[in-house]
């Protein structure tokens, strides 16, 4: 790799504010960002409008804030509870009726807002 | 060993992502302006619709069939592209993303392990993490790898060359359908009584390489599993992609803008070589070890996609709009190990009169750095309108017949921006 064009003077002394990537994003590829449009569900800190930080490479674990996919093609928040078959994960609705998560997108691991 | 691996029907598997009502239903992806179809799921396929369908055509079977028709997202596409390729670069000591939706996976010393399960566990981590369906060709060259990929859904999505009937399968694979060899070559090939795989790969080499010019050459080797240095080019393509690992980590701003420069040369003239304007540019920038990083200080990963408002071969315009993506994704301080751009949405070239840059010359350096500066004034990550400065002396013109340049795009079917704009975030209830 060959250099061209004079070097700036400031070379190696420039200082760049952080990046909320660093923090927020563990896994790039699988990330993806998504509006919260739900009620607030203070238990998990996750309220309406917030932007949700979703990593599909995160391992589904009971206790965990998850996007499922539901059948009438939306996505859902969803708290993770075993399933009585221990391989499968349910979830409550706002009625707390029980659903078997049938397709995981995601898990959620942060939440950005703005007050 | 070399893997292959496609993204099945990629366009259409983006925009199911973010759509799971569309998980088992007919998908078709139309071209810039929506002329004709470009990508159909296997649903969709299996109606009879074809790729290059004209759109005005095909516009009410499509409705009587309820397939869902979407206008090109490149920006979408361009973003899922990536995320493959970092998971690619996760599971292979090297990678080379051969086009937006085909990548080839390196693995030079590795002998004492099962490549078939390592490409099992690739599909099903695309699936899981990036929601996209691939498949898999295992072999000791890229054009077998091809080949097997092309027999993969056969295969439950993996197809190893090692664990095939191999002069069985090359007997009953077209010789126009290999890598290299497309059907101009088929009426050449027929002369010689040439019509499968097999028969290719027992073509004796010096006629190859009479008949078929060096590219043939190489391609009957590759059939018999000796690998190429340069390996053949594809006939049509919709996308162009230059990436580099550097030698050595690279960490300032001027040694990466020459590096782009040279990419984004590279890529141009093989585009207007192919006599191809393109709408999209990406670039890619990271340390080594980006994905999964041990130590997050010191790994970095991003990228920038820019829409321009119309197709262009021109590489000023090209080059600053890269520039600028560049910049804005770099960050000092890390020590960069490759540099990636990528030319989206290849359509044919209207507007080829325009031979304003000369790719030749000892000045181009030079002439480089001057576009670059001056193209300072692009002043946005994600197009639409805001780069008309790197496009002025282009689209300020009417062409010779007096046309007018199609500044708007007709794009009836765009789906979101789901990963690249916050104002257009996929929602959770």
């Amino acid at each position: 790799m060959n250099t061209t064009g004079f070097p700036s003077p400031a070379q190696g002394y420039e200082e760049e504010s952080f990046d909320f990537n660093a923090l927020l994003v563990r896994h790039p590829a699988a990330t993806f960002c998504m509006r919260y449009t739900g009620a607030d569900i203070g238990s998990c800190g996750i309220l309406h409008d917030d932007i949700l930080i979703v990593d599909c490479s995160v391992y589904p674990e009971t206790g965990k804030p998850a996007v499922v996919a539901e059948t009438d093609g939306t996505f859902r928040l969803a708290l993770l509870e075993s399933d009585s078959s221990a391989a499968r994960f349910r979830y409550a609705d706002q009625y707390g009726t029980y659903h078997t998560v049938e397709r995981l997108f995601g898990i959620v691991t942060g939440v950005v807002r703005c007050l | 060993m070399i893997m292959h691996v496609d993204a099945n029907s990629f366009y259409a598997s983006c925009e199911r992502i973010f759509r799971p009502d569309l998980a088992n239903a007919p998908v078709a992806v139309l071209s810039n302006n929506d002329g004709i179809t470009i990508s159909l799921d296997s649903i969709c396929s299996s109606l009879g619709f074809k790729r290059g369908d004209a759109y005005f055509q095909e516009k009410y079977a499509y409705e009587a069939k309820h397939v869902s028709v979407f206008s090109s997202n490149y920006t979408l596409y361009a973003d899922i592209s990536m995320r493959l390729n970092l998971l690619y670069d996760w599971y292979a000591p090297e990678t080379e993303l051969y086009s937006i939706d085909e990548s080839f996976l390196f693995y030079p010393d590795w002998t004492n392990m099962s490549f078939s399960v390592l490409a099992g566990e690739i599909r099903a981590e695309a699936l899981r993490q990036i929601h996209i369906p691939v498949s898999v060709g295992i072999a000791p060259t890229k054009t077998l790898a091809k080949l097997c990929n092309k027999l993969a859904k056969k295969y439950g999505g993996v197809c190893n060359w090692q664990e095939l009937d191999r002069s069985a399968v090359l007997a009953s694979y077209p010789a126009g359908d290999v890598w290299g060899i497309g059907h101009s070559k088929t009426d050449i090939l027929a002369r010689f009584g040439i019509r499968t795989a097999y028969d290719l790969a027992h073509f004796p080499l010096d006629k190859a390489k009479k008949y078929l010019s060096v590219t043939g050459f190489r391609t009957v080797q590759e059939l018999n599993g000796i690998q190429s240095p340069a390996p053949p080019r594809p006939e049509n393509r919709q996308n162009i992609t230059t990436s580099k690992s550097f030698a050595k980590g690279v960490t300032n701003m001027a040694e990466l803008e020459t590096a782009l420069a040279e990419y984004m040369q590279l890529a141009v003239s093989r585009m207007r070589a192919e006599g191809s304007a393109c709408m999209i540019v990406s670039v890619n920038l990271m340390t080594a070890r980006a994905y999964c990083p041990e130590d997050k200080e010191r790994e970095y990963y991003n990228s920038a996609v820019a829409a321009l408002p119309h197709a262009t071969s021109y590489l000023p315009a090209l080059l600053g709009t890269a520039a600028k993506l560049l910049h804005s994704i770099y960050r000092s301080g890390y020590s960069y190990r490759k540099l990636m751009v990528n030319l989206i949405g290849l359509e044919k070239d209207a507007e080829r009169q325009y031979e304003l840059f000369s790719d030749e010359g000892p000045e181009k350096r030079e002439k480089h750095r001057a576009v670059m500066t001056a193209c300072d004034s692009i002043n946005s990550k994600y197009g639409r309108g805001t780069i008309h400065s790197g496009m002025r002396n282009q689209t300020a013109d009417t062409g010779k017949d007096g046309s007018k340049p199609a500044w708007v795009m007709q794009r009836s079917f765009l789906s979101p921006s789901y990963t690249t704009r916050l104002s257009e975030l996929p929602e959770v209830s």
